[in-house]
């Protein structure tokens, strides 16, 4: 056999060359593919549905994220786990203080800070008043009046006091309820868990109607989240919500959790100032914060208060917020006002504040 | 005058080239196709099976009761699973219909059951 040509060795040397670099693209390709891979996983915890849509990671970590998820709840905040934090100290309102970990301590005095400045729009400190109406429980029912004053003066969340770690309820009977701002908490401890896996990229993650967003979006420059139609099914929209990066989205509306008694509607979002469901002309609110915690705070007190109010509440915390209302006027602070879009034609934007 | 190619030049460069695609294809099939279509279901939070779908040949019913009053029937079948019906008021678990993509899921919080695609 002739010994190889130099042309050939140089066709040879161009062969292997080409046939390397396709090789290397597609193993590139495909390492790079896997790191924008969608991995979503949905769950039950904190007796709701967690969803998690997470670029860049593997089902381990949207593991971690529902246990987290479910511990907050279990261990720490429920008023219905037996073991939790919070059953510790409801359990001895009026006996004596019970010695918490930081993290709860640091939701309570958050909570408290909160139910302050909204003047008790936003209260940690109602469990007796929804214990007795218990809409979303058993037996809701319509109290009586002289039942409803003797549930609020336990609602008082200037009676709950602190020393160190130390938490104690003045009075016997007083509950510290964390079902305003369960959900985002959840979020919050979501996206602390998801923040410890560098291979993740991006990531959704909804906790009931409470959703964090975090990083960057593979697909896209932003995240996108649809807003519920408040008088439409589980899958109908509002609208769509853009948002850069890491944000903490909550919606609270009348039309989530209500009973009926003698024709009328009874909604779970109750006035600390009445003792009743909230009076207002609004069907849910909308609050984007920088933490979940905050989010879902802000949403309930928006929803009670009236909207100027809410608006110096929302400035205050450097929040934005969509307001949606009964005759289908949709109302946005200026903030957010580029960055949602709606789609439902039974609403109109009728005001952007402050824009 | 030589010639400028020999046959045995483009022999070489055709075999280096097929080598090229067959790896290439390697990569492109082992990425997209060697993951199975795994069903998993949870009851009250604790994972309580987990199924190879691309291995069922024959459809099976699997049953979830407690004394809370659940009762859940979950099908099975080649690729697929759905939960057939379930002892909850609203049905949304029943209406999310056959889940067989990665991702897919049905949840009945009353009864707390969840079937997820992995």
């Amino acid at each position: 056999m002739k010994s190889l040509s130099k042309k050939s060795v140089i066709i040879i040397i161009v062969a292997v060359i080409v046939a390397a670099a396709i090789v290397a693209v597609s193993v590139i390709d495909a390492v790079y593919q896997s790191r924008n891979k969608a991995v979503t996983h949905t769950t039950i915890a904190m007796g709701s549905v967690v969803s998690q849509t997470i670029y860049g990671g593997s089902q381990d970590v949207c593991l971690s994220v529902s246990q987290a998820v479910a511990e907050l709840d279990e261990e720490r905040l429920s008023a219905t786990s037996l073991v939790s934090e919070i059953t510790q100290i409801n359990k001895n309102a009026g006996i004596a203080p019970v010695t918490v970990s930081d993290e709860t301590l640091s939701y309570i005095i958050a909570g408290i800070e909160i139910s302050d400045k909204t003047n008790g729009a936003f209260n940690i400190c109602m469990g007796a008043l929804i214990d007795l109406w218990d809409i979303g429980g058993q037996n809701p029912r319509v109290p009586t009046q002289q039942e409803i004053d003797v549930a609020l003066s336990l609602c008082d969340y200037t009676q709950i006091h602190i020393d160190g770690n130390n938490v104690f309820l003045a009075q016997s009977g007083m509950k510290i309820h964390f079902g305003a701002i369960g959900k985002g908490a959840g979020c919050d401890i979501a996206v602390d868990t998801i923040k410890q896996n560098e291979d993740v990229a991006g990531a959704v993650v909804s906790v009931g109607g409470s959703v964090a967003t975090y990083g960057e979006n593979p697909k896209s420059d932003v995240w996108t989240v649809g807003i519920r139609d408040p008088k439409g099914g589980v899958n109908d929209r509002l609208g769509l919500l853009k948002i850069n990066g890491e944000a903490y989205i909550s919606t609270s509306g009348s039309y989530e959790k209500y009973f009926e008694q003698d024709g009328r509607k009874y909604h779970h979002i109750l006035d600390y100032s009445t003792g009743t469901p909230a009076q207002t002309e609004l069907l849910g609110v909308t609050v984007i914060a920088p933490s979940g915690f905050l989010s879902d705070a802000l949403s309930t007190a928006c929803f009670v208060l009236d909207v100027q109010t809410a608006l110096g509440v929302l400035e205050y915390y450097d929040c934005q917020a969509i307001f949606v209302f009964e005759n289908g006027d949709v109302t946005l602070t200026n903030g957010v006002a580029e960055n949602f879009g709606l789609e439902s034609e039974s609403y109109r934007i009728a005001q952007v504040y402050g824009g | 005058m030589r010639k400028l190619f020999y046959k045995r030049d483009f022999v070489i460069l055709a075999v280096i080239l097929l080598v090229a695609l067959i790896g290439m294809g390697t990569v492109w099939i082992y990425h997209n196709f060697t993951e199975s279509t795994v069903v998993v279901i949870e009851h009250n939070s604790v994972e309580i099976n987990r199924i190879n779908l691309d291995k069922i040949e024959q459809s099976d019913i699997i049953f979830i009761n407690d004394d809370d009053g659940c009762h859940v029937e979950i099908e099975v079948e080649n690729g697929r699973a759905r939960v057939l019906s379930s002892t909850c008021p609203d049905k949304i678990c029943v209406n999310c219909g056959w889940l067989e993509n990665k991702g897919d899921s049905a949840v009945c919080l009353p009864n707390k059951v969840v079937v997820r695609i992995e």
